[in-house]
């Protein structure tokens, strides 16, 4: 796997997931009765996504594997793709947690939480954050559910209407 | 003729409402801000607009998103001559010279000539949306199934093809994009499909949380990467009060109208254009403009013709780009996309018999564009200071606050919390994307036109089975041969100056386009094909009697390709 260079990797890659569609097309009911089935559809693009990403392979393997030190080590990928990764995680929190705190409680921990982990860790910051996350998030909360009628989630904790 | 009037005028009394105004002036001041903001697109402005106009109707909604991509399309030039940083890339060649006579001390001649050039292309472009859209709808009204199949081809792979460096990886995004279209419910036979028996996948992507992932999400990924850049404030120069040149703008521009009217013809070109986008109109037209000029010595220095061309360009792209969207139903970009995506919500279907059939909401597109463009110079001109103000903010409040109300935004399409897992996962598909160098854009037109082109195929293969219809029929053959053209395109321009086979290129190309054009029952489109005849074999002539020479000053032309759409 470390001889394998990115293109490499992700033409693999897209090969196992057309094949994993190819078998789930496999499994779509043909009614007999329609001129074209719902599968040939899927079968067209699978087609063409395996002959490309098998051109991508190809082309890929003609290039020359990377040097040593060319990948980044584990750490230091977390390291320099820290803010993503903790966006995705926190973001990845706030939708497992939607449930029990709602869009205004769990939007508002989410600003919160997003701004102190991307910005600095100081008193000032953090009271700034806190007011950012609160004033932004009430007052999407109050245009979705008073101008536009949308009933965001309401969550375990506040059932607020 | 008076019918388009007739149309015009119901239109305006439609779009003139005292709330539509005040909608369309909120969403130019929205677009206006987020052009200014290094990072952003216009294309990501118009995507976190669309969950506000969901509850509204039709013309309403549309007149916001049109305020926001009027907004936006001068937005960036702002910071491009504020700052030198464009604030999209649609304002990258307005840097070249906005820049240059900012820092000589003429802010407010710099900002007047870009905001007005911007204002009058933008009605340039506007004119060319409501005089060509109905001429290229009839056109579309003589596409059957096939065309329209084999124009979206076309769509994708053009869009595959310039929208990033590699080919290969431009048509697998178009691939994967149809591919994510394709899951779950199917609408011809309401057959569930290739759902993995999850539940949640059973109903299909709704497009929109799809396009918002991969738009606005991974967008706002790549803007906080750098941990020190993302904590620093956008601008951190003091700004003092500019004071905008109006008068002098308006007098050069009257001046230099040829230079106006050629590059905003440049931007309704690019515009009209699958793919092409106000990205490459801007540099184009700002290139053609030093090309014509007699002092092209004074470009890059502060001239003002290099700021006029630039902003009459990008702001006339919105009008081309339009006419094809609202003509044939087909968006040729991301931005196009989302304002079809738009048209869908409000169970408005662009087709070449939308403007027929909807002229009130049509003529109602029009008027709202033409309009925008003067609430525009009236935001500019009195809102620079909240604009300069807001771009002083660190990156990272913005995108914290961005995430949740795409989050909140992408709930209230459909009310259903699937939708926010949707925008995440494709958030994270499309922040690798752009990190491997796959173009998002070719798969954000694979998931908008998936369900049109299965559509289309379906209705072909109902009518007939006999596939080489997809070949006789003039109009489908035409898409297939200029899809085939724009795939072998990119290696076309990397090999144009090296390799002999780059010259019979564009001979060949009008050689074999002329064949479609001769099976339509029309006399100028045989006209047409006969002068293409004609041109092909000049040009291979004038080559056999230059001995198949290379030029090689055609390989230091830079690619046509574009990496983000504006």
């Amino acid at each position: 796997m470390q001889k394998l260079n990115n293109d490499t990797i992700i033409a693999l890659i897209l090969l196992m997931v057309c094949g994993m569609f190819f078998w789930q097309a496999t499994l779509v009911p043909d009614l007999g009765y329609s001129s074209m089935g719902s599968a040939v559809w899927p079968y067209f693009i699978l087609t063409i996504l395996t002959v490309v990403s098998l051109v991508y392979l190809v082309q890929s393997l003609r290039l020359p594997p990377p040097q040593a030190g060319e990948r980044p080590s584990p750490k230091e990928f977390v390291l320099r793709y820290l803010n993503p990764i903790m966006c995705f995680v926190i973001f990845f929190l706030f939708l497992v947690t939607l449930p029990v705190f709602g869009m205004l409680i769990g939007g508002g921990l989410f600003v919160f939480s997003t701004l102190t982990a991307l910005g600095p860790l100081t008193w000032r910051a953090v009271r700034l954050h806190l007011i950012i996350a609160l004033c932004s998030v009430g007052l999407m909360w109050l245009i979705f559910y008073y101008l536009l009628g949308v009933f965001l989630p309401p969550g375990m904790i506040i059932p607020y209407y | 003729m008076d019918v388009i009037l007739l149309n015009i005028a119901d239109a305006s009394v439609a779009v003139f409402q005292f709330h539509n105004i005040a909608l369309i002036a909120i969403g130019v001041l929205c677009g206006i801000v987020a052009g200014a903001i290094p990072g952003f697109t216009v294309t990501m402005a118009v995507v976190l607009t669309l969950p506000f106009t969901f509850g509204m109707p039709p013309i309403e909604g549309l007149s916001v998103m049109l305020g926001v991509y009027v907004g936006g399309m001068s937005g960036g030039l702002i910071s491009a001559m504020l700052m030198g940083i464009p604030g999209t890339p649609a304002a990258v060649a307005t840097t070249f010279d906005g820049f240059p006579l900012v820092r000589q001390g003429q802010p407010g001649r710099a900002l007047g000539l870009g905001i007005w050039s911007s204002f009058f292309g933008g009605l340039i472009g506007a004119v060319v949306l409501a005089t060509l859209a109905p001429t290229l709808a009839n056109f579309g009204l003589e596409f059957g199934p096939w065309a329209f199949f084999s124009l979206i081809m076309f769509a994708l792979t053009i869009t595959g093809s310039l929208a990033g460096d590699s080919l290969i990886k431009g048509l697998i995004a178009a691939a994967v994009g149809l591919l994510a279209a394709a899951i779950g419910a199917e609408e011809i036979n309401s057959i569930d499909r290739m759902h993995f028996g999850i539940d949640s996948l059973r109903g299909g992507f709704a497009y929109l949380p799809v396009l918002i992932g991969l738009f606005a999400f991974s967008q706002l990924m790549s803007d906080i990467e750098d941990r020190d850049a993302a904590r620093k404030a956008l601008i951190e120069k003091d700004s003092k009060y500019v004071k905008i040149e109006h008068w002098y703008a308006i007098k050069t521009i009257m001046r230099s109208w040829g230079n106006l009217l050629r590059s905003s013809m440049i931007g309704c070109f690019v515009g009209v254009l699958p793919a092409a986008g106000a990205s490459i109109s801007n540099i184009l037209a700002y290139d053609q403009a030093k090309k014509a000029s007699k002092t092209p010595e004074k470009f890059g220095t502060g001239h003002d013709q290099g700021i006029i061309a630039p902003e009459a360009a990008n702001n006339a792209t919105a009008g081309g780009a339009l006419t094809v969207m609202m003509a044939l139903g087909i968006p040729g970009s991301p931005l196009c996309a989302i304002m079809l995506g738009a048209l869908l919500i409000h169970n408005v279907v662009p087709s070449p018999t939308f403007i027929l059939d909807q002229p009130l909401i049509a003529y109602s597109i029009f008027v709202a564009f033409f309009f925008a463009h003067f609430l525009m110079i009236a935001m500019q001109a009195y809102g620079l200071r909240l604009f300069v103000y807001i771009i002083k903010l660190p990156m990272y409040f913005l995108a914290g606050v961005i995430l949740v109300y795409c989050a909140i935004g992408t709930f209230a399409l459909n009310n259903i919390e699937d939708d926010i897992w949707t925008l995440f996962w494709f958030g994270i598909l499309g922040y690798l994307m752009k990190k491997f160098g796959f173009p998002l854009a070719p798969m954000i037109l694979g998931v908008v036109l998936g369900d049109l082109a299965e559509l289309n195929l379906n209705r072909a293969v109902s009518i007939s089975d006999n596939y080489w219809l997809f070949l006789t029929r003039p109009w489908s053959l035409f898409f297939i041969l200029m899809a085939l053209f724009s795939t072998v395109f990119p290696w076309y321009q990397k090999a144009r100056g090296r390799r002999i086979w780059t010259l019979a290129f564009v001979p060949l190309m009008l050689l074999v386009m002329a064949v479609p054009l001769f099976m339509m029952d029309s006399m100028i489109r045989t006209v047409v094909a006969a002068l293409m005849i004609a041109g092909g074999i000049y040009m291979l002539w004038k080559r056999q009697q230059n001995g198949w020479a290379l030029d090689p000053t055609d390989a230091a032309q830079p690619p046509l390709a574009t990496n983000e759409p504006a």
